[in-house]
């Protein structure tokens, strides 16, 4: 029975997939790629029925590594579809193929994807809904830097595999390694503290002036003001109605939770 | 000098008491009781042993017998040459009345506070250089008795009009200013005046040679009529906030091209001179010297510190130790933004460095301080060697980190790289940068610019 239910959910998703209009656009109009007649690997989560996808269009895995990818990926699913993408976009930046593409899959459910752009030659993270909570921008930024190593040297499956390992241990809400961050802040936290230092210094050095109301306070003045007059010398009017542009909305809302993060290889 | 009538010792004036005291018998006398044996009665002068630095020619004088074993201005430790000679006697005085334990109580509390200041300002030996001298002062009188008018402008909005009123404003101004003082030495820096101002006139005591006896005094050299418009510009300027207060209603009111002055026609006698109580220390490091100053009678303090660059290293490397863990609460940066985040803080130091030049060009050629240029001169410019080599190795890293920025290489190594140069260069720069604060902080001595302290001993 649960053999049955299990295909009859993953021949759903197939269909569905088949028959949706998963296209990724790199602006409103400008077509990037269309899946409807591409093969998928597809598995999905009984129990949560979450999705794992894999297309490796750019074929940059064997077959054997595919399925070894997908096996590491299973894990995400607990938490909310996945999917890796291995294309050449063309006309577009990365982040927008990535998230035309997550859109295009995963619709607004949550999840992350991970995409090889070997036309622009970056990886990059797009997750979306309560995944994105937990693999933010940041963190996209984070595990890119730290596997894009890999994908320079050609290792594709060890960089992929690596990135949705470190997906796996954020989502289970363990800590990952963040070489990129502490460099950073150690070179940032460097520069400030000079600047910072020097002005302290400074004020600390400063003696200020007397100003001229405490000389003036110290000593001896009188000073009466009398006879005081106004005469109104002029009157002009100038017709300039107020602006009558309108006020231009209220803004562009939040954008729908979702994000991410990449790095060049 | 004064003598004790009870044992013939000198007399000297004791801050504390208030009168003169014999250290021998520790007799006191109200000062004014006890006449200088060899003053002349009702003489305008009083005979000074008046001390001239051979080095930087700096010249205070005494009228004791005492000798001066230092010179307060360049801390020059050569026999003083002196000769007696008569003084005019000013008009007015202010006694000291905070004591040299006072002057040296306040001078550290203001130096410990400061973490970056060497720790050769706390030596007790140097402490005990501070020495007590009367400054000469010009005391100014502004009166303004004027019928004054001013013109003003008021705009409001009504429906679819802006309404502009101009108005024709009169009033009488009738003002008097008494007290005004501006230092009548060359070798006291007009900023340090600034600093330690103010000394209200309600301490003002007819002058008796009885108050200087025990102390220094520096001799007036600067001409009467130096600091007169500075004078009637502060009594404007006062004036003038009264004057607005009476035309409420009225917007902004035109600033005439020639100023407020004109207007109100401010008098100025010709000032009467006074002495005012001043501790003086100098810090003489190589061919700088830093004054440290208080006002003998307010314990204010002005004193020129210099920024130690080892506690600047030092302490900023402690300071980025909380910083980095302050900054990995929340600040995430990709190598490439963490090379415009450092681009963009060596901008600001860039900045910093260009806007002190200007500083330390005005401190250097002292064309600020009135009372000097009045009598020396505006002296030549001067070189500034670190300072391109300062300001040009971090913009030489801002353009090249930029550079690295827009080619946007693959491998982090890079950022970092062009990142750490960035820091390195600011680092260095702020280091040239407090070099020249500590340019700015201190001061050339004297003889550089005086041409009678030729001689160098």
């Amino acid at each position: 029975m649960r053999r049955i239910m299990k295909m009859m959910a993953i021949a759903v998703a197939l269909i569905a997939l088949a028959f949706s209009n998963i296209t990724a656009y790199a602006t409103s109009n400008e077509k990037i790629k269309d899946y409807k007649d591409k093969n998928f690997q597809v598995h999905m989560n009984e129990a949560t029925e979450f999705v794992t996808y894999v297309y490796d269009e750019a074929d940059l895995l064997s077959e054997d590594e595919e399925d070894k990818l997908s096996e590491v990926m299973k894990p995400v699913t607990e938490y909310g579809n996945v999917a890796f993408i291995s294309t050449e976009v063309k006309g577009a930046t990365t982040s927008d193929a990535a998230q035309q593409f997550y859109n295009g899959l995963f619709g607004s459910t949550t999840g992350t994807l991970f995409l090889i752009d070997m036309g622009n030659r970056n990886i990059y993270i797009y997750s979306h809904g309560s995944m994105y909570s937990v693999i933010t921008s940041s963190y996209a930024d984070i595990i890119t830097d730290n596997v894009y190593t890999y994908a320079t040297d050609g290792d594709y499956f060890t960089c992929a595999s690596k990135a949705y390992e470190y997906m796996i241990s954020l989502l289970s809400g363990q800590k990952i390694s963040q070489p990129m961050k502490y460099v950073n802040n150690t070179l940032l936290a460097l520069i400030l503290a000079l600047l910072i230092n020097y002005f302290l210094a400074r004020a600390l050095s400063t003696t200020r002036k007397a100003s001229d109301t405490e000389l003036v306070t110290a000593i001896s003045h009188t000073c009466s003001v009398s006879n005081v007059n106004i005469v109104q010398t002029g009157h002009r009017e100038i017709y300039d109605p107020p602006s009558s542009s309108s006020s231009g909305g209220g803004g562009g809302g939040g954008g729908g939770g979702g994000g991410g993060g990449g790095h060049s290889f | 000098m004064f003598t004790c009538e009870n044992c013939g010792g000198a007399l000297r004036f004791d801050i504390a008491s208030g009168k003169l005291i014999c250290d021998s018998c520790l007799s006191t006398y109200a000062v004014g009781s006890v006449k200088d044996a060899q003053a002349a009665e009702e003489s305008e002068e009083m005979d000074a042993k008046v001390f001239r630095c051979p080095q930087c020619g700096g010249e205070i004088m005494t009228i004791d017998e005492a000798a001066a074993a230092f010179c307060s201005y360049c801390g020059s430790s050569n026999v003083l040459e002196s000769r007696m000679t008569g003084v005019k006697k000013p008009k007015y005085i202010i006694p000291f009345k905070k004591t040299k334990e006072d002057c040296k109580e306040l001078y550290l509390s203001k130096v410990k506070k400061n973490i970056f200041a060497p720790k050769e300002l706390r030596n007790p030996a140097y402490l005990d250089r501070f020495r007590g001298i009367y400054t000469p002062y010009w005391i100014y009188g502004i009166d303004i008795d004027a019928d004054a008018s001013f013109e003003g402008e008021e705009s409001h909005r009504r429906g679819d009009y802006i309404i502009e009123d101009t108005y024709m404003m009169t009033c009488h101004v009738d003002a008097n200013y008494d007290g005004i003082s501006y230092d009548s030495s060359s070798s006291f820096d007009d900023e340090i005046c600034q600093e330690i101002a103010p000394y209200p006139d309600n301490e003002f005591r007819e002058f008796d040679s009885g108050y200087i006896s025990g102390f220094y005094a520096d001799v007036a050299d600067v001409d009467g009529a130096v600091y007169m418009k500075d004078a009637a510009d502060l009594t404007v300027d006062s004036v003038m906030t009264s004057v607005r207060s009476e035309f409420t209603g009225i917007d902004s009111m035109n600033t005439p091209s020639g100023g407020y002055g004109p207007k109100l026609n401010p008098s100025c006698n010709y000032p009467e001179s006074a002495m005012f109580p001043v501790w003086f220390l100098s810090y003489r490091n190589k061919d700088r010297v830093a004054y440290g100053v208080v006002n003998g009678l307010t314990g204010k303090l002005s004193i020129d510190m210099p920024i130690s660059v080892l506690k600047y290293l030092l302490f900023s490397i402690l300071l980025a130790v909380p910083m980095f863990f302050v900054l990995n609460l929340g600040l995430v940066l990709t190598p490439s933004a963490g090379v415009i985040a450092t681009v963009i803080m060596a901008i600001i130091g860039v900045i910093t460095f260009f806007v002190n030049l200007g500083s330390i060009k005005k401190q250097e050629t002292k064309e600020l301080d009135k009372g000097y240029t009045s009598i020396y001169g505006k002296p030549g410019k001067t070189s500034h060697k670190g300072y391109f080599i300062g300001a040009i190795l971090p913009i030489i890293a801002i353009v090249v980190a930029l550079a690295i920025w827009f080619i946007s290489p693959v491998s982090d190594i890079y950022y970092y790289a062009a990142s750490l140069f960035v820091i390195v260069a600011t680092g260095l720069m702020l280091i040239e940068l407090i070099k020249q604060y500590n340019i700015l902080s201190t001061r050339p001595l004297p003889q550089f610019n005086k041409d009678r302290g030729e001689v160098d001993a």
